[in-house]
């Protein structure tokens, strides 16, 4: 296949490796790559790059720039080289007995360029949903951290079962936490129109619907160098055609529609007679082509966003914040019935992860990309139903039901592309207060049963949830001000279905008070003999 | 999992071991290891020293390690490695004494150590945070995970009165000898944490525990299965704001180490050094009372070695 070193074999090789590291940074749970490594992986991702660039901002942030110079020299290499949905795409439409072959499609401009306006308006109205619904980048983390992970973690947990025939303890077993179905019903719709676009046109999906492949093209109509074909040389053998998943090559008039061209470079290579060629788009005329529209076309794409929107909105909203939670247990023959957390409870507002700042803000920068989702080695951070609003569906949430935030872990702020989640130093970290404790009576162990209990208070890191003396009892005390709802309480409260603790969510987040003894010395005993 | 379960038992060997200890009931299947009588202490309580040193001293007076280990066998060194902080903070117990067991036993003979904990904090950190995980493997002995259900076997516990069963780490239920070293601390809950309360972390579901007298889970779960050998850490000890602790201000240097075969006594003298009573420490009285070790400090055979 690889006979010579072409560029669209340079483009292959490079969008394979690319497209495997990407892969494994969604499904690994090792932590195996480094934050810096992430960064620098994700560091030309379009959309994170500029909502980072536009939220947060710094050097780290201008990947899209580079993106855009890119395109302004060369077209939409970003398309073919480093976008993860679109390689994903070229590999779905292989998955054939034979080379698929391509007819020339007319584009669908008024198409993809209402859908780019319908999603600029829609985020500058301050939502993101459209955009990360769409956003070539976040549905591929999507796929990959939702699907393709609980099959890596299958896969791991085989080897570990292996390797316990051998006493080896070399793998880990790993619990893959269940994310809401909705989500994944939209990631998995997403995933089969796609595929079944791919492969059934090509690159349509990004010529079409993609609102970065369409903003793109505006540039690319524009780039100094284009892909042109010699006229004079030109034998009109159609191979150029057959092979150009863009469907951009008319041979009618023997031109490119560079703005929809992906730059995979399969025509340079069909082409026997070298005809074809980058070549400075200012030496002879470009020839545009005629932009025309399709109704069935159009109708398809409208039905498919609505379809979008239709699923978004099919879960009730009721129950919002219950923090309700039921489990089978084995029976234990010492078990008792036990009124403890009967009594129904709501938290007041969701839970989102230190370093959003405030809701309203991660919101809007958040594009579930669910790479946090892998990377939380908690995994507390969980994609939402509908916690954060239905039009916020997919966007990670701290899920304290799966987990609690690490006291000492920063890792979600050191990795999150968008600048949703921006990096707090620990010490910063561990001062803030994403949510307050409630302490709720009546469903506690110690009220209700009458026994020792102080889960709650036992995990608690900065003794937020004391025990203090109750009829011959410890009960918790709870002192929200140094509190910062991390959810340790919580997540050991041992109540069902409703827990007798649980974290109200800030929805700005606030800075929390210090606990009152606090000291880098230990005190040297007063002990000089034993005391038996 | 059920798969591995079916299989496993389809092999065989490890459920076999596990079958024995489970008709073995209260005590030690650690075979070969002699009789009590041999030691004429029932306790050793060491101070003043450095953990190493401190259970050099304690385990000679005991009449060596070689009493509990033995060529061959495999053993299960059980740490506290409950929290994700440094081991300034008294969280976990002290790395260096870990691997200095783990080493002292392989010196010996044995086959494998193993380390793991169930722990509160996520578990990769705790292992990495605490120190435990490097010296443990420094020392040659193997960290083992015990982040899911599946390492759990369940076992009955026929003589518990509120627990009657329970998930227990498979390497519990296969290792040879068991030698428990937790870390003396105070805790919000149980008042103090030390070789009893170690033992929640060779099981699965604690929240079962929190529900039905905690206390009482507490002393049922050691009718099951006492270690072989329980090594108190008590060099840096959290005295309020525990088991988690928030700062070094809450630790007191108390540069002690108790060592004994006899859990209960173990945990009552360690109390005394924290500065509770035993008998205030419901769990440890609760044990004493159903007859599995000795709390009362006045009746038993102690060395006490100043360094």
């Amino acid at each position: 296949m690889l006979k010579r070193l072409s560029l669209r074999n340079l483009r292959r090789i490079f969008a394979v490796a690319y497209l495997a590291l990407f892969t494994f940074v969604f499904i690994d749970f090792s932590e195996t790559f480094s934050s810096g490594f992430i960064n620098g992986l994700l560091y030309l991702q379009f959309i994170p790059s500029l909502l980072k660039f536009l939220k947060v901002g710094g050097l780290i942030a201008t990947g899209f720039i580079v993106v855009l110079l890119l395109t302004f020299l060369f077209g939409r290499a970003y398309c073919s080289f480093l976008c993860p949905l679109g390689i994903l795409q070229d590999i779905m439409a292989r998955i054939r007995a034979k080379r698929p072959r391509y007819k020339y499609l007319k584009s669908w401009n008024i198409v993809r360029y209402a859908i780019l306006a319908i999603v600029v308006i829609i985020t500058l109205m301050g939502s993101l949903f459209l955009l990360y619904m769409l956003d070539p980048y976040s549905i591929a983390g999507r796929i990959f951290s939702d699907f393709v992970r609980p099959a890596y973690y299958g896969v791991n947990n085989f080897f570990v079962m292996i390797l316990g025939f051998f006493n080896s303890y070399a793998l880990h077993h790993i619990d893959f936490k269940p994310i809401p179905w909705q989500g994944m019903a939209i990631t998995g719709a997403l995933l089969a129109v796609i595929g079944f676009m791919a492969w059934k046109w090509g690159r349509l999906y990004c010529n079409t619907i993609c609102p970065v492949g369409t903003f793109l093209s505006l540039i690319s109509r524009y780039s100094l160098f284009r892909l042109k074909i010699d006229e004079n040389s030109c034998i009109s053998c159609n191979r150029c055609v057959r092979d150009c998943k863009a469907g951009c090559i008319n041979l009618k008039d023997k031109s490119i529609d560079f703005s929809r061209c992906v730059a995979c470079y399969n025509c340079m290579d069909s082409c026997r007679e070298g005809s074809i060629s980058y070549q400075w788009a200012f030496g002879r005329k470009g020839s545009d082509v005629a932009e025309e529209t399709d109704p069935t076309r159009r109708s398809f794409v409208t039905t498919f966003t609505g379809m979008l929107i239709g699923l978004a909105a099919l879960g009730r909203a009721d129950k919002l914040f219950a923090q309700r939670r039921i489990r089978n247990r084995g029976a234990n023959q010492g078990a008792q019935v036990s009124a403890a957390g009967s009594k129904p409870n709501r938290r007041s507002a969701p839970i989102t992860p230190p370093g959003s700042y405030n809701h309203d803000d991660y919101r809007n920068t958040c594009t579930a990309c669910h790479l946090c989702v892998t990377a939380c080695p908690s995994h507390v951070l969980q994609p939402s139903f509908n916690e954060l609003g239905i039009f916020s569906i997919m966007q990670p949430h701290m899920d304290f039901r799966s987990g609690f935030c690490n006291y000492e872990c920063t890792r979600c702020g050191e990795i999150c592309p968008t600048g949703a989640i921006r990096l707090l130093d620990l010490e910063t970290k561990k001062r803030t207060q994403i949510g307050k404790v409630v302490f709720h009576r009546g469903n506690c162990i110690v009220r209700v049963d009458r026994t020792e209990c102080g889960a709650c208070s036992e995990h608690c890191p900065t003794k937020a949830v004391q025990m203090v003396p109750w009829q011959g009892l410890l009960i918790p005390e709870v002192n929200p001000e140094i509190c910062i709802g991390c959810g340790a309480c919580e997540h050991a409260c041992p109540t069902e279905p409703y827990k007798a603790i649980y974290v109200n969510g800030n929805p700005v987040h606030q800075v929390a008070k210090m606990h009152e003894s606090i000291g880098d010395r230990p005190e040297e005993s007063e002990l000089d003999d034993f005391p038996f | 999992m059920k798969r591995r379960d079916f299989l496993k038992k389809g092999l065989g060997a490890g459920i076999m071991a596990g079958a024995l200890l489970k008709v073995g009931g209260v005590g030690s299947v650690a075979k070969g290891s002699p009789a009590a009588s041999d030691s004429t202490f029932d306790l050793v309580a060491v101070m003043g020293g450095e953990p190493v040193p401190m259970f050099d001293k304690a385990i000679a007076a005991m009449g060596g390690l070689g009493r509990f280990v033995k060529k061959g066998q495999s053993v299960l060194v059980k740490p506290n490695i409950g929290w994700d902080t440094a081991p300034e903070l008294g969280g976990d117990t002290n790395p260096q004494l870990v691997a200095h067991i783990v080493k002292q036993c392989l010196q010996l003979g044995v086959k494998e150590v193993y380390v793991f904990d169930n722990t509160c904090d996520n578990w990769s950190r705790c292992y990495a945070n605490s120190g435990i995980e490097d010296a443990v493997k420094g020392a040659g002995g193997k960290v083992v995970p015990a982040n899911t259900e599946n390492y759990f076997k369940p076992v009955s516990i026929p003589n518990g009165k509120r627990l009657k069963e329970a998930k227990v780490h498979e390497l519990v239920l296969s290792c040879d000898v068991f030698i428990n070293v937790p870390i003396l601390k105070h805790h919000s809950s149980t008042k103090v944490t030390i070789s009893m309360k170690n033992l929640m972390g060779i099981v699965w579901d604690r929240r079962y525990w929190h529900k039905n007298d905690l206390h009482q889970c507490i002393a049922d779960f050691v009718t099951w299965r006492k270690p072989d050998l329980n090594v108190v850490d008590a060099y840096r000890v959290i005295t309020r704001n525990g088991p988690r602790g928030v700062s070094q201000a809450d630790v007191v240097m108390k540069k002690s180490l108790l060592m004994s075969t006899d859990i209960v006594a173990a945990d009552a003298a360690a109390a005394k050094i924290f500065g509770v009573e035993p008998g205030e420490v419901p769990h440890i009285k609760i044990a004493h009372e159903m007859g599995v070790g000795n709390m009362n400090l006045d009746e038993l055979n102690i060395e006490r070695i100043r360094m």
